[in-house]
């Protein structure tokens, strides 16, 4: 995809937010198996794009997840067929370079800023290195989307 | 008394190797590094360039990123370091004064590539750090392989900051700082770079790649010295790195018994040895 918007999230522990550490958005299951590209991540900017200030002059922006990509298939067929596990009780090989990655990132400075209410959003913008210059991607494949609060 | 440019020890087996910034390299450090690499790129066997990148991506992919489970499921760091140990090894067969010096990232937001390695000639030769060869024994290349790397570099103040670099440093959970320092800073500096090093199958061939996973082994060093800790659980120093070597987490945890640290910068004193019983 190259763009995400998550459905409404519970802030955590409302009536507490600012007693939190730390407020981490974390992606699982990310596939990486293209070209690299970096996920800028907002918070209650449902609108936010590629053309969207991505730095710290713009409070609804948490940050980014950066994706190293494998790039495209070199191989004959079936070099990059994800094997899941072990093959044997004795094969001690390590994981499949492609298998899914897990990725987080705080988010925390954002939602104070914008967490005004009881739900909040986050919205995934995919962009890439296209020669020199960063344009809008469809790179992004994950499974999950987790926020986790520490206190 | 003068003061000259780092010299030869007296015994270079014996004396740590200081891998120093980029920028900071004398004319004669740079003029080595380039002549082992040049070297390194014109040995076809396992002790070439081309075998060594060929470990990391195309053909083995044998390097350990980040993945399902978390970065306790990771190897990042210590393979990567193990990696440079015999990388820079290979270096150094080729020509014994050659280091792995290290891209200083935020020193790098005005000029983007550094000059050493963005110079596409040197004294009207090919600049063998602008880039290298690329495989050609590869069953399914895209249809737009070029037969060296190519680098498509993003704007340099796009580059990670001091604060960046810091704020990862500051973490003090090992896995929060190898997570962050990994997806955030490394895997950014990646894709800045565009081309070849974007890739993680034609990345190592890049002569760039070195010098920046020398600073990623650097901040590691750094984070090791201000928190007083190697970083890794105990549980994991006896797993193997897979290398000639043989070396494992545990043996790659201090920088010194690998024979090597990190400096910003060198000089040394020549004093004239007395002869005689002068007093």
């Amino acid at each position: 995809m190259e763009r995400y918007v998550s459905p409404p999230l519970q802030v955590p522990a409302p009536s507490a937010l600012y007693k939190h550490d730390r407020v981490d958005l974390e992606l699982h299951g990310v596939e990486h198996s293209g070209e690299s590209f970096a996920v800028r991540v907002f918070v209650n900017a449902e609108d936010a794009g590629p053309e969207t200030p991505a730095a710290g002059e713009n409070p609804a922006y948490a940050g980014s997840f950066y994706i190293f990509g494998h790039g495209p298939c070199l191989g004959d067929q079936g070099h990059c067929d994800v094997r899941t596990g072990p093959i044997t009780p004795y094969d001690f090989r390590p994981p499949h370079p492609l298998m899914p990655q897990y990725h987080r990132l705080p988010i925390t400075d954002a939602l104070r800023a914008s967490a005004h209410e009881d739900t909040f959003s986050v919205t995934l913008v995919v962009v890439a290195n296209h020669g020199g210059s960063y344009e809008s991607v469809d790179a992004l494949t994950f499974r999950r989307l987790s926020v986790v609060a520490y206190s | 008394m003068p003061l000259v440019p780092a010299s030869t020890p007296q015994d270079p087996t014996l004396a740590l190797r200081h891998r120093l910034s980029v920028f900071n390299l004398s004319p004669e450090q740079l003029a080595a590094l380039r002549e082992g690499i040049a070297k390194m790129q014109a040995v076809r066997d396992n002790r070439g360039f081309a075998a060594l990148a060929g470990i990391h991506g195309w053909p083995q992919f044998r390097c350990q990123h980040t993945q399902e489970g978390g970065p306790q499921a990771t190897l990042f760091l210590p393979w990567h370091r193990a990696y440079l140990y015999e990388f820079e090894l290979a270096l150094q067969e080729q020509d014994a004064q050659a280091r792995l010096c290290w891209w200083d990232w935020p020193a790098s937001r005005e000029v983007g590539i550094p000059p050493a390695y963005g110079a596409e000639a040197v004294d009207g030769q090919p600049n063998p750090l602008a880039s290298g060869p690329m495989p050609t024994d590869v069953p399914n290349r895209p249809s737009d392989w070029k037969a060296h790397t190519v680098r498509t570099p993003a704007k340099p103040a796009e580059l990670p900051t001091a604060g960046d670099v810091e704020e990862v440093l500051a973490k003090s959970d090992y896995f929060d700082f190898e997570l962050a320092l990994e997806t955030q800073l490394h895997n950014a500096v990646h894709g800045w770079v565009g081309g070849s090093m974007s890739d993680i199958g034609t990345a190592a061939y890049d002569p760039l790649f070195w010098a920046h996973h020398t600073m990623v082994d650097r901040l590691w060093s750094l984070w090791q010295s201000q928190h007083a800790s190697p970083g890794p659980p105990p549980d994991t120093y006896g797993t193997s790195l897979g290398f000639s070597a043989q070396l494992t987490v545990g043996s790659v945890l201090d920088t010194a018994s690998l024979g090597y640290d990190y400096a910003a910068s060198i000089q040394h004193v020549e004093v004239e040895a007395r002869t005689g019983g002068g007093g």
